[in-house]
């Protein structure tokens, strides 16, 4: 333990004496989620200029799908398609294929008819309607990607609700003129041809009421995260600047290989392993308090500039099993970096430009849910893909632990992966004779 | 008091292979070294010199042979800490971390050999002070002179006050008054009982510091005694000249 100690303290004691370093690691990342939230913030707001593809999936096979479908392809810019299952319909949605899927659920039409009859009697009755709210459970959902922007949300709901009006009106005029001729055909029978009691002239439309079927936007369901700027760039920054820390591990390394430092350990009575975890949990704690930064930043410093406060949520235990993961995977890449590379130039060109690039393709930079449909298949091999996927389940689902097993595991995996590649990696270099 | 009959450390049969190459680096290489004895191992670059220090410090794997340190077979991974705990190695490189002060690279490597408190502030205390550099304690390293780098490098290999001692090339690169106070430090703990093994390819040294010179060229022993029976026995004028006419004057690169 006093080893181990000995190696936490010296290498703190280098950091903290690197200021250039210490500068990379806190201000650049500090720097960088203050400006890409306030960009993005605004960004997002305006987005929505482009044609849109929305998928139908019609379970009810009612009519109502063709007659939606036909009120929005009378714009040019929306084109509609017919989707087998909603699953599949959100799984493409997701995929960027479709911006928005509308779902017409099974039983629409029957719960419909039922309420038509009722709303049909109290019309020709002339009652007061005895229910002004729509009939439970009947309902079309709308489900957007999360990179459609609220102008294009509002057109798309309106018109499929003006859709859905039109259809109701016209299915229950239908059905107030049927109930009409079949009264008249009744009356006609009992000898009458004009009947006191029933008045012939059109129904009085105030008397429908509310639609009895609501267009709802739904929320979006597990598997496509939809942050706002806040929630998406504090954890994505931080995570970064957690990865920036291969830069001065890999040359902390590098410089023991090339001075005889690491050598002179070899021969010390202690284990590497133990010199190595000294290291990583010297750095894990740079990383804990760059952590602490980016977040305290997100929570007082950007709602100053107008943005909303980043909320940490209450998930503790969560956040610290993603954020260990996320700094075992940094620090162990480092350490590969350090082990492999051949020089402090080697380490310094490759290990900040891999990290943009991982940071690039897993959401960082741009969000997972706005990237095209290939960019969104390869955050899933990004290990800042990995961990930002982890963190926006913890601070936009609230997820437990449960849900951020997966990514947790797969950081891990990374982790020691990298750390087997260094080993091996020294082995070799060992048994040349080069370290 | 030590008894300078005791062998500190005993190589028998030495050879390296290293992955790639046809010719062993180092082959079959015996010697004897006994307290308070310093051995000068020899050789033009590539000779086998640091692949001889690296295996007889733990730092590499023999191909074959063996090597004993303190009656302890270095193979023997249950003894290796034990060993370990017996030698220091002073790198022909600065290994001292730049951005801590003296005093800071000796806490740090005393710790690592398990020195704790007051102990180990006696230590570093006395470290300094042999290797003349308390004044300087609290300086940082990188602002130190090439000398006093040098110093503190071997001050670093003494915390844990080791039996036995290898050095490689501890005097390259610094002025006169720095590497005549390292060699009298050094022959001072040759008389306090410290087996070292000296790499350099200054002959003065060697002939003022060394109680037994061993010449390695092409990973052979090719000379093996004491440097004045060796420039005898050869009968050149001194160690260089003696050295030149066994490796030859063509430049090793």
């Amino acid at each position: 333990m006093v080893k181990l100690i000995a190696i936490i303290n010296k290498e703190l004691l280098i950091l903290w004496r690197d200021r250039v370093g210490l500068l990379i690691l806190f201000v650049m990342p500090a720097v960088l989620v203050l400006v890409i939230t306030l960009v993005q913030d605004n960004t997002q707001k305006l987005m929505g200029d482009r044609n849109w593809r929305i998928c139908l999936v019609d379970e009810d096979q009612s009519g109502l799908g063709d007659y939606i479908a036909d009120v929005l392809q009378s714009s040019s810019r929306i084109i509609v398609n017919h989707g087998n299952n909603r699953e599949q319909a959100w799984e493409e949605v997701k995929s960027g294929e479709f911006q928005a899927e509308i779902i017409i659920f099974k039983g629409t039409l029957e719960k419909l008819r039922k309420g038509l009859r009722h709303k049909s009697r109290i019309i020709l009755s002339g009652e007061k309607p005895e229910f002004s709210v729509p009939i439970a459970g009947t309902e079309i959902g709308i489900l957007f990607e999360p990179s459609v922007g609220g102008g294009f949300r509002s057109a798309i709901t309106g018109n499929v609700r003006l859709a859905v009006m039109g259809w109701e009106t016209e299915t229950l005029m239908r059905e107030v003129v049927k109930k009409l001729f079949e009264l008249r055909a009744q009356r006609v029978g009992e000898g009458a041809w004009v009947t006191p009691g029933i008045d012939m002239s059109l129904p009085d439309l105030s008397k429908i009421g509310v639609p009895l079927i609501q267009v709802v936007e739904q929320k979006q369901g597990i598997g496509l995260l939809m942050p706002t700027a806040v929630q998406q760039n504090v954890p994505a920054w931080a995570m970064f600047g957690i990865f920036f820390i291969v830069v001065p591990l890999a040359g902390s390394l590098l410089r023991e290989r090339q001075n005889g430092t690491l050598a002179r350990m070899l021969v010390l009575p202690v284990s590497y392993s133990v010199l190595l975890i000294g290291k990583l949990i010297a750095f894990g704690l740079v990383c804990l308090c760059q952590f602490g930064l980016i977040v305290a930043l997100g929570r007082w410093l950007l709602p100053l500039m107008g943005t909303d406060p980043f909320v940490f949520g209450e998930q503790y235990l969560t956040i610290s099993v993603v954020l260990i993961s996320v700094i075992c995977a940094a620090t162990s890449y480092g350490v590969l970096l350090g082990s492999v590379a051949k020089s402090y130039e080697q380490a310094l060109m490759f290990g900040p430009i891999s990290v943009v690039i991982a940071a690039a393709i897993g959401g960082v930079m741009v969000p997972v849910y706005a990237m095209p449909p290939l960019m969104r298949e390869l955050s899933n091999i990004s290990p800042l893909g990995w961990g930002l996927k982890g963190f926006l389940k913890i601070f936009v689902q609230n997820a437990e632990i449960n849900c951020v097993l997966a990514e947790a595991l797969l950081l891990l995996g990374f982790a020691f992966f990298c750390l087997g590649l260094a080993r091996l990696s020294l082995e070799r270099q060992m048994r040349a004779g080069m370290a | 008091m030590y008894h300078n009959s005791e062998i500190i450390l005993k190589v028998a049969g030495l050879t390296k292979n290293y992955p790639g190459h046809t010719t062993p680096a180092l082959q079959g290489l015996d010697l004897e070294i006994r307290r308070g004895e310093i051995l000068g191992l020899l050789g033009p670059n590539g000779a086998g010199k640091t692949t001889a220090v690296s295996m007889m410090s733990t730092l590499l794997v023999p191909s074959s042979g063996s090597v004993k340190i303190c009656n302890c077979d270095t193979s023997d991974r249950s003894k290796v800490r034990k060993i370990r705990r017996q030698i220091g190695l002073i790198p022909q490189d600065i290994a001292l971390y730049q951005q801590l002060s003296a005093r800071e690279n000796l806490e740090f490597w005393g710790s690592l050999y398990g020195l704790q408190g007051k102990e180990k502030k006696k230590r570093i205390d006395f470290c300094l002070d042999f290797v003349g550099l308390t004044k300087k304690s609290d300086e940082r390293t990188a602002f130190f002179s090439g000398g006093m780098k040098r110093r503190l490098n071997i001050a670093a290999a003494l915390m844990h006050q080791p039996l036995l001692l290898y050095l490689d090339e501890p005097t390259v690169g610094i002025d006169t008054q720095s590497r005549s106070m390292i060699l009298e430090r050094l022959s001072r703990l040759r008389s306090q009982g410290a087996a070292m093994v000296y790499t350099t390819h200054y002959m003065e040294e060697v002939e003022e510091l060394c109680d037994r010179v061993m010449i390695l060229d092409q990973g052979t022993v090719i000379a093996d005694g004491a440097p004045a029976d060796l420039v005898r026995t050869h009968q050149c004028g001194n160690l260089q000249e003696l050295y030149l006419s066994l490796t030859g004057r063509q430049l090793r690169d």
